[in-house]
């Protein structure tokens, strides 16, 4: 599995803050990668540090088999990338942003570029002053979208976009990944994460504190399980690995790590049960336990 | 009134993030002032001096229209109300209109208003602000002026009147500002569409005062010099400034209740839903986002040419005055003319500087608003996307001086009929650009540096303007005054063209930019 992006040790300070302290990041060519982190965690600088807008001062980056920095306008060819925070010329219209932004990555597929505007329903004649948020999403979206790029830098690019949107958006995506692209996706938005990515790098404070498969992630942490027993469930409080036990009679609720899972099971069969819920951690009680854990 | 709910609260944030312009300005204007009536003083120091130099320039039309009315030049007070009172009102004004359009537009703009408005401020408050700011500044100038004349002696009503000119000028364009606030649907279109109505007031005054002075009257920078300080005070001029500017600020709040939040009055035109062939390089961006600044920067400064050189004519004729004539004995009636118009290129070549360092931070504009990363993250490297801006800024500096030298030929055409100044002006202000090329090469090395210190440059051009209007009359050390790259400019017409300097202020010019394009390529981009 040849990689797209390799990213080891990156540090970037600004003044006395340490932005990056250290990060990891590995994207395999033809996956989507879910970049995540709550904000001012380090994405869009991570971001800004492969795209060659700013200068890491430690730790070693590697963008399609190029560095970031001195190689940046040879490999923007071949990347198309989504800022976080989208900003237009007020004079231009968004079919004008979008055209002169395609031509100057290298050229434009006008029937691509006409198609999506239809499909995420934008307005091309409007000037940049008179788009909302979600309609300056969608500018910078069909201009990415639009290219035939191999790897998509996406800074959180649903901000602001309706349910609608965002499911097109999401279809859009799979298409590239189909089509054998690569897609880093920045996003806070776990929802779109678990939908969309094959793997995610969660990071904070600058450091990678997770990585790897959905799967894998889910292995490491706790499964919800609901149960009720035929006699009463005493004896489950001193298992270990059991959080956040609730006996209520004769039902029973708690998380447990995945290490103690088997154990639990086996507890549970011998009191004799009557019926059994259990539930995977969702990303979002993965992240949470990430960021509410930490001291 | 709950639409003003928390205008206390936005004001302190206004002047803690204005304090530094509000104080550097009005410590600028209030010392430049005293500064010249200390000069003036020692300069001509009796009657019968101030007399002589009333006698010359009083007849000359051409004064008028640069310095504004001449009657009733006898006394130290009358010559600084003279000297400075027209043009500081002016630039008072262009400061003010941009601290106003600041806050009643440009936080709009950048989504910091719709958070207030969003959290507990009123609707007006962000306005209301605004203004206060302006009338914050403008008191400070206003009766620091004042003060200070009246403790180098000058008369107590004179210098109070003086000060009250300074700052009825400035409010009145504030409420030119909040009304420009609202018309217009960008911050930018609505600091060009006040800053366009400074320089019409000041026309309307060059005509005015070059004339009959009726036309004066109708301009606010016409009515500083109609309150007459220290010649008998017209006070009831002030009412005039008082009227107009509560006028103003009460349509801007009409205006205000009428329009959506981030919306001007004057309706949004769509674009073309595609671009054009051709819109798809670094340089078709700039040249696009520079042409309707260029094209109005060369239209104001033609405006100004015109005036200039429809007084040809009698500056001509008030050199044959045979009392000005023994003043300039060794000195021809054409070489007075010359100096006039190397005068008038030196005042062409600082308009065009201004325009330079405008047009040649643009890109730091553009990085700051974030709209630089898009472009750059295309295979656009950083100095072909800055490079872009400055050629269009150059050729538009170049554009703009040939253009208006043309047009102070065509002005002296209309008044003297003769055509032989034409194509000489046109190149006698072309001897400008190498100067200016020196400012613009100065901005983009601060941009390349440091883009968070672009007021500097804006602070070595107060230099040069100062240093050009005032170097001489005030006996600015030679070392201090070859700071400016303008004084190392040939005098053209008056003088014979000097290739050297020309080429080495081009020199120097080529070396900023070259360090500029250094300079970005190593640092990191930043935003806002």
């Amino acid at each position: 599995m040849s990689s797209a992006i390799t990213v080891s040790g990156l540090v970037k300070t600004f003044g006395d803050t340490r932005a990056l302290d250290g990060l990891d990041l590995a994207v395999a060519t033809g996956e989507i990668h879910g970049f995540l982190g709550p904000n001012g965690a380090g994405k869009s600088t991570t971001i800004h540090v492969l795209l060659g807008l700013l200068r890491a001062q430690g730790g070693t980056a590697t963008l399609l088999g190029g560095d970031p920095w001195r190689d940046a306008v040879t490999l923007h060819r071949r990347l198309a990338y989504v800022p976080g925070d989208v900003n237009l010329w007020p004079n231009l219209s968004g079919g004008e942003t979008i055209d002169l932004l395609a031509r100057l990555r290298g050229g434009l597929d006008r029937a691509r570029r006409d198609e999506l505007v239809g499909r995420f329903e934008l307005d091309p004649a409007k000037k940049g002053s008179a788009y909302s948020k979600g309609n300056r999403q969608k500018v910078a979206l069909i201009a990415a979208l639009a290219s035939d790029a191999e790897l998509l830098l996406l800074d959180e690019p649903t901000a602001g976009l309706d349910p609608i949107m965002e499911e097109r958006f999401r279809e859009c995506v799979r298409e590239v990944r189909d089509a054998g692209r690569t897609v880093l996706l920045s996003s806070h938005i776990l929802g779109e994460v678990e939908a969309l990515c094959d793997r995610v790098t969660i990071i904070r404070d600058g450091r990678t504190v997770e990585r790897g498969s959905l799967e894998e992630l889910r292995h490491l942490t706790r499964t919800s399980i609901d149960a009720t027993t035929a006699r009463a469930p005493d004896g489950l409080t001193d298992l270990r690995g059991v959080h956040g036990l609730r006996v209520d009679d004769h039902r029973v609720r708690f998380d447990v790590d995945g290490e103690a899972l088997d154990e639990a099971m086996r507890r549970l069969a011998d009191l004799g049960l009557r019926s059994l819920t259990s539930r995977p951690p969702t990303l979002e009680e993965l992240f949470l336990r990430h960021y509410a854990d930490a001291p | 009134m709950t639409a003003l709910t928390a205008t206390g609260t936005l004001l302190r944030l206004n002047l803690r993030r204005d304090r530094v312009l509000i104080v550097l300005s009005a410590i600028a204007f209030v010392a430049w002032t005293i500064l010249v009536a200390q000069v003036l003083q020692s300069l001509y120091p009796t009657a019968a001096e101030r007399a002589q130099f009333s006698h010359v320039v009083a007849e000359s039309p051409a004064v008028r229209a640069i310095r504004g009315d001449t009657r009733g030049l006898e006394t130290t007070g009358q010559l600084v109300a003279f000297q400075v009172g027209v043009l500081f009102s002016t630039f008072i004004a262009v400061v003010t209109v941009l601290l106003v359009g600041r806050h009643a537009r440009g936080d709009e703009e950048s989504g910091r208003t719709e958070l207030l408005l969003a959290s507990v401020a009123g609707r007006d408050a962000p306005l209301t602000a605004g203004l206060l700011s302006a009338l914050l500044l403008n008191v400070l100038i206003g009766v620091g002026t004042a003060a200070g004349l009246v403790v180098l002696g000058l008369p107590i009503a004179g210098a109070a009147a003086m000060g009250a000119a300074y700052a009825g000028v400035g409010l009145t364009f504030a409420g030119v500002a909040a009304v420009a606030a609202q018309l217009a649907g960008t911050a930018r279109g609505a600091n060009t569409l006040a800053i366009g109505a400074i320089i019409a007031a000041y026309l309307l005054r060059a005509a005015g005062d070059a004339g009959n002075g009726t036309l004066s009257w109708l301009s606010p920078i016409g009515w500083s010099s109609r309150l007459r300080a220290f010649d008998h005070e017209r006070w009831w001029v002030l009412g005039l400034f008082a009227l107009t500017t509560v006028g103003l600020v009460l349509a801007a709040y009409a205006l205000l209740a009428r329009r959506d939040l981030g919306a001007g009055m004057l309706p949004q035109r769509l674009g073309r839903p595609q671009a054009g062939a051709r819109f798809g390089s670094p340089l078709a961006l700039a040249l696009r986002l520079e042409r309707a600044v260029t094209v109005a920067w060369i239209t104001g400064v033609s405006m100004l040419a015109i005036v200039y050189g429809l007084v040809t004519s009698s500056v001509a004729d008030f050199v044959q005055n045979p009392q000005v004539a023994r003043i300039f004995t060794q000195a021809g009636a054409d070489t007075v003319v010359d100096s006039y118009f190397a005068t008038v290129m030196l005042v062409l070549g600082l308009l065009a500087g201004g325009f330079a360092i405008q047009a040649t931070l643009r890109p730091r504009t553009e990085e700051l608003a974030g709209r630089a990363e898009p472009v750059l993250a295309t295979a656009t490297s950083r100095l072909r996307w800055a490079g872009a801006f400055w050629l269009i800024a150059l050729a538009g500096v170049a554009a703009l001086l040939v253009v208006s030298g043309l047009v102070v030929g065509i002005g002296a055409l209309i008044s003297t009929g003769d055509a032989g100044d034409l194509v000489r002006l046109a190149g006698a202000a072309l001897a400008q650009a190498p100067a200016v090329a020196v400012l613009a090469g100065l901005a983009a090395l601060v941009h390349g540096l440091a883009p968070r210190a672009a007021p500097f440059v804006w602070i070595a051009f107060a230099g040069c303007v100062f240093l050009g209007f005032f170097g001489e009359l005030l006996d600015v050390p030679a070392w201090l005054r070859d700071l400016s790259p303008y004084t190392h400019v040939p005098q053209v017409p008056a003088e014979r063209v000097e290739v050297p300097p020309l080429l080495g202020l081009s020199a120097v010019a080529a070396l900023l930019f070259a360090a500029a394009a250094g300079t970005l390529r190593r640092r990191d981009m930043v935003s806002d």
